[in-house]
């Protein structure tokens, strides 16, 4: 009963969770500390602060988290499953429409012009993660180390070949000593 | 057929979701990095537009983009396969916290890493926007709505 009750709430939080992210913290907060009482506020903190320095998606670091706390592995299992399944029966809809359709004069020319706002949105989360980590937040004003450390990067990113997320863990444990 | 094969499908997710932390663009910047920079089975305008799809649909765009890359790549089995290699990682890695849960601190080297992590999203999310936009941008048109989508971005 209890991993019936963790696979459909998290797929509730699966299902209603549009804009990704941080924007579904509010809907995993209130069904699973409020509603729920899986977790603690303050263990839902500490999940926040894990997802941040482990992989994988905020959602799904809470469903396997909170599922574990509750029910053990299985739980762990339940609640992942769940969260992961309305995207999965969702999007392989539009997967078999997009590969069906994407020839079509009328949505390729959606898409190309969706393409270019892409583009800028990518840009713009780009703009938040430098204001982030470049400005110091007291002055205001550029940290020269991480300017360094981002212009370092960059060059890795541009002219080798290298996995982003190893340029993005060799980031960070420069940053272990830096900062 | 074989460069395609579902296991190397379920490895690349695996090791994408595994390895790639922070959220939002981050992972499709190394789905882009490795699938249509490296391999070359993903064209940028694909990669652009599994995106838009991935961001659009609810849930999590790290599995909405498993899906269409695996089911792009070798049809529902192939989306069958990402979507596994991407759930296993959170899955162990949350519950083995979980299991040790105590009480967490955050402490000075922690803080540390993170700073300099972002400076490396920052330089990722750089390389991408370019090479990205050079695809998706072919008319002055094009240029345009990246500008105002941009500019509406970073006023509201």
């Amino acid at each position: 009963m209890l991993y019936l009750a963790l696979f459909f709430q998290f797929f509730l939080i699966g299902a209603l969770s549009f804009g990704g992210g941080y924007a579904s913290l509010t809907l995993i907060q209130s069904t699973v500390v409020e509603k729920q009482g899986w977790l603690t506020s303050a263990e839902f903190a500490d999940i926040l602060t894990l997802s941040e320095i482990t992989p994988g998606p905020i959602a799904l670091n809470a469903a396997s988290f909170a599922g574990f706390r509750t029910a053990g592995i299985a739980g762990s299992i339940a609640a992942t499953l769940g969260c992961a399944a309305p995207s999965c029966i969702l999007v392989s809809v539009l997967a078999v429409l997009y590969m069906k359709y994407r020839k079509c004069a009328l949505f390729s020319n959606i898409l190309a012009a969706v393409r270019p706002a892409v583009c800028a949105m990518i840009a713009s989360s780009f703009m938040t993660i430098v204001s982030i980590a470049l400005i110091e937040p007291s002055s205001g004003t550029p940290n020269a180390v991480s300017v360094m450390l981002f212009a370092g990067t960059s060059l890795l990113m541009f002219t080798q070949k290298f996995p982003a997320a190893a340029v993005i863990l060799f980031s960070g444990m420069c940053g272990v000593f830096l900062f | 057929m074989t460069k395609n094969s579902l296991f190397t499908i379920f490895f690349i997710s695996l090791r994408l979701s595994a390895s790639t932390i922070g959220g939002g663009y981050i992972l499709i910047a190394a789905m882009r990095r490795i699938y249509t920079e490296r391999l070359r089975w993903l064209t940028e305008e694909e990669m652009l537009d599994i995106t838009a799809l991935a961001q659009t649909a609810p849930g999590a765009s790290a599995v909405n983009a498993a899906v269409l890359t695996g089911y792009r790549l070798h049809g529902m089995s192939g989306a069958a396969a990402a979507v596994l290699g991407t759930l296993l990682p959170p899955l162990l890695i949350m519950s083995v916290l979980a299991a040790l849960y105590g009480t967490f601190h955050e402490t000075a080297w922690i803080a540390g890493l993170l700073t300099g992590m972002q400076c490396g999203m920052a330089a990722v999310l750089l390389h991408t926007v370019f090479g990205m936009t050079k695809s998706a941008v072919k008319k002055p048109v094009h240029l345009l709505i990246f500008a105002v989508i941009l500019l509406a971005m970073l006023v509201f």
